[in-house]
């Protein structure tokens, strides 16, 4: 199985004959104020807003694994790097930062940087990161904001009751680094431990 | 010279003069006279000396007496009744005055009068009486006089100030001497008061406290005082230990534990560095790195040691109990020991106490130890290969097993 590289040549196309943005030929997208898109979802509420971010991260997911089955390839099956070159190039075409993404033991970690969504906007973010994972890995999943430093925040994949405990302990105060330890099964193979 | 020599030569001069009186010549006119300004006169036939040259430094050439003579014979013949009080015995030092012949003391003078410089200071001739009277007051006073030394100048110089040092130094040395010896034994009377007291941050400043009140010897012997502080830190370290010694050392006082006068065996002193530095109940390491160790219920329950013991002492297993710590301080640890010798103070010189030997251990929180193990094992075992395989494992974090 061959992983199909990210080419963000001619990812978007500005029609202006017709007036029209289009990615990958599909559906027509709009340009339009990221601080705008932001005040819209929290007025909207939280559920509007979730909603909203779950679509659009899914669409995403869903181009990804497309691209990887028309290479004759799984998401699932694919290599770390590989996978996470779409994710990237996806939300930065898209105009959501640059991600990266980090693995603390079992935990994946992604690590979004400069996103135009600053803490007001980090819950649409984080509907949206998990629905892009969830849409290309096609797993149920649930995805918990860790912590915002600057303009860098981190964001936990985790599944349901994962995301529960996190959530838990996040709001007691304890560390999303010691959250994230906390989850991990203790080793009673250390004599020291 | 006596009188009468004096007599008989100026008898011998004025026979002489006579028998040229006799047979009357034109004497020559004078040169060395007129030359110089302060000759009023041509000088007559017989020219005394100044009674200057008593006065003057007595170097040889420095005092030539320009004496113009009637001929050459004369000059030869002649002598100057003061020539051997001016020059006593350096003309010619290694004959007396007297054994001098007339014709070297004329010879002499007349290389004199003939070498002299032209800038010599020239003396104008006097009449006889006040010649006779001048000779009397330098007969008189001749036996008294006795010419300086050429350098008679440095004696204002050179002896007075190397006496004045020498004396200075005396009195410097003199003084610290007596210091040195009022001053008590800087260390051991100290210690009775250093020894009970609680270790503290100010333990140092204490140190210096005791020491404090020499202000010259201290600073000689201050690195000694730093060295004997080692002392009242094991004394101080005594107290922490809550099981007394089962063997003979005698019974430890709770005012007073290390007194210079009992006797003194090798203690082990625990140097506790908390590794953790988040850890709530950390205390802050002393200077001396010294302090109490934790009661059991204290959050740092495992002391684990961190540089072990390879053979560890008698007393540190008597420190482990009260320590609480499950483990011991590390006889299973291969590392090699780092330990501190430190020599106490000896109370008397007779009897010097033994060392003390010191080394640090680590007291680390053991739930964050453990978690911390626990994350990095997983970290290192756990290495997947496909995106599925770590959302997979991601997702499965917090969730119960069967």
């Amino acid at each position: 199985m061959s992983n199909p590289p990210f080419d963000a040549s001619k990812a978007v196309t500005f029609d202006l004959s017709r007036g029209q943005i289009q990615k990958d030929g599909t559906d027509p997208r709009w340009l339009v104020s990221a601080s705008a898109v932001i005040a819209l979802c929290r007025d909207a509420g939280g559920e509007a807003a979730s909603t909203f971010a779950r679509a659009t991260g899914q669409s995403m997911g869903a181009a990804i694994a497309a691209r990887f089955e028309r290479a004759g390839g799984d998401v699932s099956a694919a290599a770390i790097d590989a996978v996470f070159e779409h994710l990237s190039g996806e939300l930065a075409v898209a105009g959501f930062g640059r991600l990266s993404i980090e693995r603390w033991g079992q935990a994946l970690v992604l690590v979004l940087d400069h996103s135009p969504a600053s803490e007001s906007g980090d819950e649409l973010v984080r509907a949206l990161l998990g629905a892009a994972v969830a849409g290309a890995a096609k797993l149920d999943l649930e995805c918990v904001r860790l912590a915002r430093e600057g303009e860098r925040a981190r964001f936990f994949i985790a599944g349901r009751r994962g995301a529960e405990k996190v959530r838990q302990w996040l709001g007691s105060g304890v560390s999303w680094g010691e959250a994230i330890v906390r989850l991990h099964p203790a080793q009673p193979s250390r004599g020291d431990a | 010279m006596n009188q009468e020599r004096k007599v008989s030569v100026l008898r011998n001069l004025l026979e002489r003069v006579q028998k040229r009186a006799a047979s009357p010549r034109v004497a020559p006119a004078p040169t060395a006279v007129a030359a110089t300004p302060l000759a009023p006169a041509p000088a007559p036939a017989v020219s005394t000396p100044a009674p200057q040259p008593p006065k003057t430094p007595a170097r040889p050439g420095s005092a030539t007496l320009p004496l113009d003579f009637g001929s050459d014979s004369e000059a030869a013949s002649f002598r100057p009744p003061s020539a051997a009080a001016v020059e006593p015995p350096r003309a010619e030092p290694t004959s007396p005055a007297g054994a001098v012949s007339d014709r070297d003391a004329s010879s002499q003078l007349e290389s004199e009068a003939e070498q002299g410089p032209p800038s010599a200071p020239r003396l104008r001739e006097v009449p006889d009486e006040e010649l006779s009277a001048e000779e009397r007051e330098i007969d008189e006073e001749e036996p008294p006089i006795e010419t300086p030394p050429p350098e008679s100048g440095r004696q204002d110089v050179t002896p007075s100030p190397s006496l004045t040092v020498s004396e200075s130094e005396e009195d410097i040395s003199i003084t610290v001497t007596m210091e040195e010896s009022e001053a008590p034994p800087p260390i051991s009377p100290s210690l009775p008061d250093v020894a009970p007291m609680p270790m503290s941050a100010g333990h140092g400043a204490d140190i210096h406290e005791v020491s404090g009140p020499q202000p010259r010897l201290a600073l000689v012997s201050e690195p000694e005082i730093e060295l004997h502080g080692m002392t009242p830190l094991s004394a101080i370290a005594e107290p922490v230990l809550p099981v007394a010694p089962a063997k003979p050392p005698p019974p430890p006082e709770p005012g007073a534990r290390s007194l210079p006068g009992s006797s003194f065996r090798p203690q082990d002193i625990e140097l506790a560095v908390p590794v953790a530095a988040s850890a709530p109940s950390v205390l802050p390491a002393t200077p001396s790195g010294v302090r109490p160790v934790p009661p059991p219920s204290a959050p740092f329950a495992r002391t684990a040691p961190s540089v072990p013991d390879a053979k560890p002492p008698v007393s540190a297993a008597q420190t482990a109990p009260a320590q609480a710590s499950p483990v011991p301080p590390g006889p299973d640890a291969g590392a090699p020991p780092i330990r501190l010798m430190a020599q106490p103070l000896a109370d008397t010189a007779a009897t010097p106490s033994p060392p003390v030997e010191i080394w640090a251990s680590t007291l680390t929180p053991a739930e964050l130890r453990g978690q911390v193990a626990s994350f990095v094992g997983q970290n290192a075992k756990f290495e997947p290969r496909t995106f599925g395989e770590l959302v997979r494992a991601s997702i499965a974090l917090g969730e119960e097993k069967p």
